[in-house]
């Protein structure tokens, strides 16, 4: 209002000839300039290149548990006694060899841009004796993974993934394979709901330096540019650990680590 | 002089005008300098991104073009120019030729039919053989003329091959250059824009004291000049995109809302402040921030839950739970029962000291309660807990006494299990995990209850709370009469750690003065409003109706000392209604008494509230603008305030929301040694797409009654609410409206051929589908404990809708995501049954579901 009427009064003081100081009436201020954002080039997403590695160094080493050795449960086999039964199920959710190799611990480098381009063989999930085999298993991001049914009953493959849209497929016995292909790196944990003791892990990675502990905990990574790392373990109740590593041109780096329950 | 002076003044005036601008001339102008140095900005990018990807290219392209159109100035082509213009000739001259023989050869068979017609032989036998000949010569022509037709057909395809090279060669170098002149024309439009006032007559919105429609008009587009274009998102304003064009703008388009109707200000003007309202006597200021969604309700003011403005649905609940109507008259609760629970036989249920302790603070016992607090003074609190104590004495209510006995570990299982952390809080821990999307309880928190209540009563109440309390809506959980004892027995060892001290020791409750007393309490401060009371049955409202109340000015409502004392930032309507929330006797002076129960809201509860109260006033809107979606509507509101009357959402998800239950059977299943992951299928189902699930019939049975367990591996159940007829009848309405539905009647009658049956019970085999080796059906029981079980198949044809048992065969993920159920089709069909049809194979598995009945001796 002021601003108008203050406006209207000199006018009107102009043309009614009384003279009036010609006080200019503050300008109002453009508005600020808006600012315009520039679309940004897309960053592939997961940022790594393929190249060829030459005399590249190896990571080995063993993952070992501490402390008091877990019992080893037995699952009771409640369904398709003919086929689940013939051996005995055991939780999987640590397990230890007897000089205490950890197994299915997920060994990455979590910070390497540019190595070896993948070359995962096979890329796989068995469904055999009504457990997931392996356990946990690699798969490649973007390629085929295979989902196998071997016991010739009915299994389905359920996904609880975040990255990844989750899948529940059904795996009759006809239905000898699925191939199924997850495009984001994460660790998926699956089931069969047929048979609800089935866990498994399939883990997608987005570069070929992932490795799962064999049965005596060892694991090894071969082909890495030498440089220094990141290196990270993952076990899916004791959690994750890293730890930096060194590799030489050549050469060959030990990493170890340790889990413990609780730690 | 004057006329000096009155000339030098209009020169001003003029001068003024082109040098100043007004505002919305200075935005429009700004906004165009802007994109112009944007779109250039661009430009120059595209340039550059050009030159360094694709120059060489373009020269190439550019080159080959040359040569194309140097071809088609070159000798070849100009030589077969003229070969097309000496085929012109040749099929010219050979035309004439022909067309001379022709005239000639008509003529002699004109005499040669002629002498026919004159039966003269002679002259018959003369032309007939002249005329064939000339035939013949006739048809050797028009080979020639043919012949030079295709000649030219020849030259001008090969021409035409010699310009299409150039034409295409010019499409890709359009092409090629085309982000770029885009962006060029994109600045010759910007460059032609001009600058103008931009209006919206509104002639029929909102009706003025004499009946008529008010005529508005909405310029607010002379500065917010993109709100209606899109890709103007990361401007700031006033040059932004409306930041929901895609959802509200598409079904409230500019053309025939405006903008005031839901921002308010004021729609004429076009300077600040005056455009947006902010100045003295306009008396609906911007609606922003905070206060944007009040605009929504004068359109959606009967409707329950708003699209798209979840805070206006929010406060809406919130009035809805809260029971303001029972002290205010608020249109749409005329007939609303009262919130709290009767008050008659108290004495049953606890004691006078409870009472005495809850009207004098609840908080003090359950900071969460929905109950807003009395705050009565000792004296007022002590005529009201003897006013209660009297008619409960009087009451008739008399709970029979409970067994002794119970098992505290067996009712905590059962408690953890059955659902009752559906609505309740039990333990400190429930608190801390379970979320819902209000801050109050909807039902007592249960924490420590063992130092509210009776034993015998709470025995009595868990066993049938309706006896009671008839309006409850507690349900029935149908435990057994051990259960329920059990249940009695974990829930009365859940205390208070340090109950304050008694006070009404050495009082006489019974006394007639104090009864008096009390009930005058209880008058003034309107108790009645929200409990029944014995003695108060033909008490009214006590507070004033609300329906006007967003119209008041602040010079109506009384601020008492509170701003001189700093509780209220200054005295307007929005500090007074805000203040009035959080504390509601905030404006008590000792001269007037405030009555009002305290809310004590947080201050997001509080604005959520006031912005509600903003929105109730008495301008009138046309009914045409009135949200109205008809039978549908009607139904989705009963629906929607039945669920939440019963608090539906405690358990199940419907539309979208709720479930609230759900981290607490995570927190159950992880106890009893079970994946956390599995809690979304061990919880009660989410019931998105019921209305189409379902057969209404079976809906009506299983709310009237739902004893029927449908999900074998659950440990909660559906529990009885003691729903009359209308209101399932609502419930089945509205989920029907949900999926745009209504059928109150589903006539099933789905037919089996033999060779569907055959197909059918292949699938359903072991060496196919297995379907039994998870789904029961009756007293066939898959293996392994219940927990891995499946759906009855003997419930679906009473039970199921068979266009959904095809979509949920089909793919169970997409209308039940993260269901166990896995997927069988479109990869998993066996290509032996029906040709791997899967079609044919869902479609019989469908039949055979649905008559699964006739068949069951048979499996």
């Amino acid at each position: 209002m002021k601003y108008f009427s203050l406006k209207m009064i000199i006018m009107l003081c102009a043309w009614t000839l009384l003279a009036c100081g010609g006080g200019d009436s503050s300008a109002e201020k453009p508005a600020p300039a808006a600012k315009m954002e520039m679309d940004k080039p897309a960053m592939s997403s997961s940022g790594y290149m393929a190249a060829a590695v030459e005399n590249g160094g190896s990571i080995m080493g063993k993952v070992s548990f501490s402390g008091e050795m877990p019992q080893k449960q037995k699952v009771e086999v409640t369904k398709d006694a003919n086929v689940c039964g013939v051996k005995t199920h055991y939780k999987e959710d640590i397990v230890v060899s007897a000089d205490g190799g950890l197994s299915n611990v997920v060994v990455k480098i979590t910070n390497i841009a540019k190595g070896k381009a993948p070359d995962m063989t096979s890329a796989e999930v068995d469904q055999n004796g009504c457990t997931f085999i392996p356990h946990v298993s690699l798969a490649q991001a973007g390629a085929p993974f295979i989902i196998r049914n071997s016991d010739g009953i009915l299994h389905n493959i359920h996904t609880y993934s975040e990255k990844n849209d989750p899948i529940n497929i059904a795996q009759p016995k006809f239905k000898k394979t699925i191939e199924q292909t997850f495009g984001q790196a994460e660790a998926i944990r699956v089931s069969c709901d047929v048979h609800n003791w089935m866990n498994g892990w399939i883990v997608v990675a987005d570069h070929p330096y992932y490795a799962v502990t064999d049965e005596n905990g060892s694991f090894e990574l071969i082909d890495v540019p030498a440089g220094t790392y990141t290196l990270e373990f993952w076990q899916e109740t004791l959690g994750t650990k890293t730890q930096e590593v060194t590799v030489q041109a050549g050469g060959t780096a030990s990493a170890n680590a340790e889990f413990s329950v609780g730690s | 002089v004057l006329a000096g002076l009155l000339a030098l003044s209009t020169f001003w005036a003029i001068w003024d005008m082109i040098r100043e601008r007004a505002p919305w001339q200075r935005y429009q102008m700004a906004l165009n300098e802007q994109e112009t140095a944007a779109v250039e900005g661009q430009i120059q990018t595209a340039s550059a991104e050009f030159e360094a990807q694709k120059a060489s290219q373009y020269n190439t392209l550019v080159q080959q073009l040359q040569e194309a159109q140097s071809m088609l100035e070159g000798e070849s082509y100009q030589a077969m120019l003229s070969e097309l213009n000496r085929a012109d000739e040749q099929i010219q001259d050979s035309m004439q030729e022909y067309r001379f023989a022709k005239s000639e050869y008509d003529a002699l068979w004109y005499e040669y039919k002629n002498a026919e017609h004159h039966h003269d032989e002679a002259k018959m036998k003369t032309y007939r053989p002249q005329a064939d000949a000339l035939d013949e010569h006739v048809q050797e022509l028009k080979g020639e003329w043919d012949k030079a037709a295709e000649v030219k057909a020849d030259i001008e395809s090969r021409l035409a091959r010699y310009r299409s090279d150039a034409d295409s060669l010019q499409a890709a170098i359009d092409a090629l250059l085309k982000p770029i002149t885009d962006l060029e024309a994109r600045l010759g439009r910007i460059g032609d824009r001009q600058i103008k006032i931009e209006q919206f007559v509104l002639g029929d919105f909102v009706r003025g004291n004499f009946e008529s429609y008010l005529d508005q008009v909405d310029r607010c587009t002379s500065c917010h000049v993109n709100t209606d274009k899109g890709g103007y998102d990361d401007y700031q304003a006033p040059f932004h995109t409306h930041p929901n064009r895609d959802v509200v703008l598409k079904t409230h388009p500019i053309s025939r809302f405006g903008c005031t109707p839901c921002h308010e200000g004021q729609g004429e003007a076009l300077r600040l402040p005056h455009a947006h309202g902010e100045v003295a006597f306009w008396e609906h200021p911007l609606l922003d921030g905070e206060w944007l969604e009040a605009g929504c309700n004068k359109c959606h003011k009967a409707e329950m839950k708003v699209e798209h403005a979840p805070k206006l649905t929010r406060a809406k609940r919130m009035v809805f739970d809260l029971g303001c109507y029972g002290c205010h008259d608020i249109a749409g609760y005329e007939n609303a029962r009262k919130i709290g629970p009767p008050l008659n036989a108290l004495t049953s249920k606890t004691t006078d000291e409870f009472v005495y302790r809850w009207v004098s603070d609840t908080k003090s016992f359950r900071e969460h309660t929905r109950m807003p607090n009395p705050e009565f003074v000792h004296e007022e609190a002590l005529a009201v807990t003897a006013y209660l104590h009297q008619i409960g004495e009087k009451s008739d209510y008399e709970p029979p006494m409970a067994p002794m006995g119970g098992s505290v570990q067996r009712g905590k299982n059962l408690v953890e299990s059955v659902g009752c952390k559906g609505c309740h809080i039990v333990t400190p821990e429930d608190r801390e995990i379970r979320v819902t999307d209000v801050t109050y309880d909807i039902a007592p928190d249960l924490s420590r209850i063992g130092s509210k209540v009776n034993r015998d009563w709470l025995y009595a109440w868990i066993r049938n709370p309706k006896q009671y309390h008839p309006e409850s809506t507690m349900p029935d959980l149908r435990l057994t009469d051990a259960e329920a004892l059990d249940v009695t027995a974990y829930l009365m060892t859940l205390k208070e750690e340090n109950p304050p001290a008694p006070e009404l020791a050495n009082i006489d409750l019974s006394s007639a003065e104090l009864f008096e007393e009390g009930k005058s309490v209880i008058r003034n401060f309107g108790c009645h409003g929200c409990h029944e009371i014995s003695g108060m049955e033909n008490e009214g409202k006590v507070s004033v109706t609300l329906n006007e109340f967003g119209g008041k000015t602040h010079d109506e409502l009384f601020f008492g000392d509170a701003h001189a004392k700093g509780e209220v930032p200054d005295e307007t309507w929005d500090a007074w209604t805000i203040g009035k929330m959080k504390n509601s006797r905030a404006y008590a002076t000792e001269a007037v008494i405030q009555r009002m129960p305290n809310f004590a809201m947080s201050d997001a509860d509080a604005q959520t509230i006031a912005m509600l109260l903003k929105s109730w006033d008495s301008r009138r809107i046309s009914t045409d603008f009135v949200h109205d979606r008809g039978d549908f509507g009607v139904a989705l509101e009963k629906g929607r305030r039945l669920v939440r009357k019963y608090n539906c959402i405690g358990c199940h998800i419907i539309e979208g929301e709720g479930g609230f239950i759900r981290p607490t059977v995570t927190k159950t299943l992880e106890n009893q040694g079970g994946n956390p992951d599995d809690a979304e299928s061990f919880s009660p189902p989410n019931l998105i797409g019921e209305g189409r699930k379902v057969q209404p019939d079976w809906l009506f049975q299983f709310l009237k009654s739902p004893e029927t367990q449908i999900r074998p591996w659950l440990q909660v159940r559906m529990p009885t609410f003691g729903l009359n007829d209308d209101e399932v009848n609502d419930i089945i309405a509205y989920f029907q409206a949900l999926e745009n539905m209504d059928r109150p009647f589903m006539e099933i009658d789905i037919e089996l051929t033999k060779s569907e049956q055959m197909g059918a019970e292949k699938l359903f085999s072991t060496d196919y589908l297995s379907c039994f080796s998870c789904h029961q059906v009756g007293d066939k029981k898959p293996e392994g404990p219940p927990s891995g079980w499946a759906p009855d198949f003997l419930l679906a044809p009473n039970r199921l809708n068979p266009d959904w048992v095809y979509d949920w065969i089909a793919n169970p993920q997409a209308l039940q995501p993260g269901t166990r159920m896995p997927a069988f089709y479109p990869d998993a069909n066996p290509p032996d049954i029906f040709d791997g049809d899967a079609h044919q194979q869902i479609e019989a598995l469908r039949d055979y579901l649905m008559n699964i009945d006739k068949f069951v001796d048979r499996l």
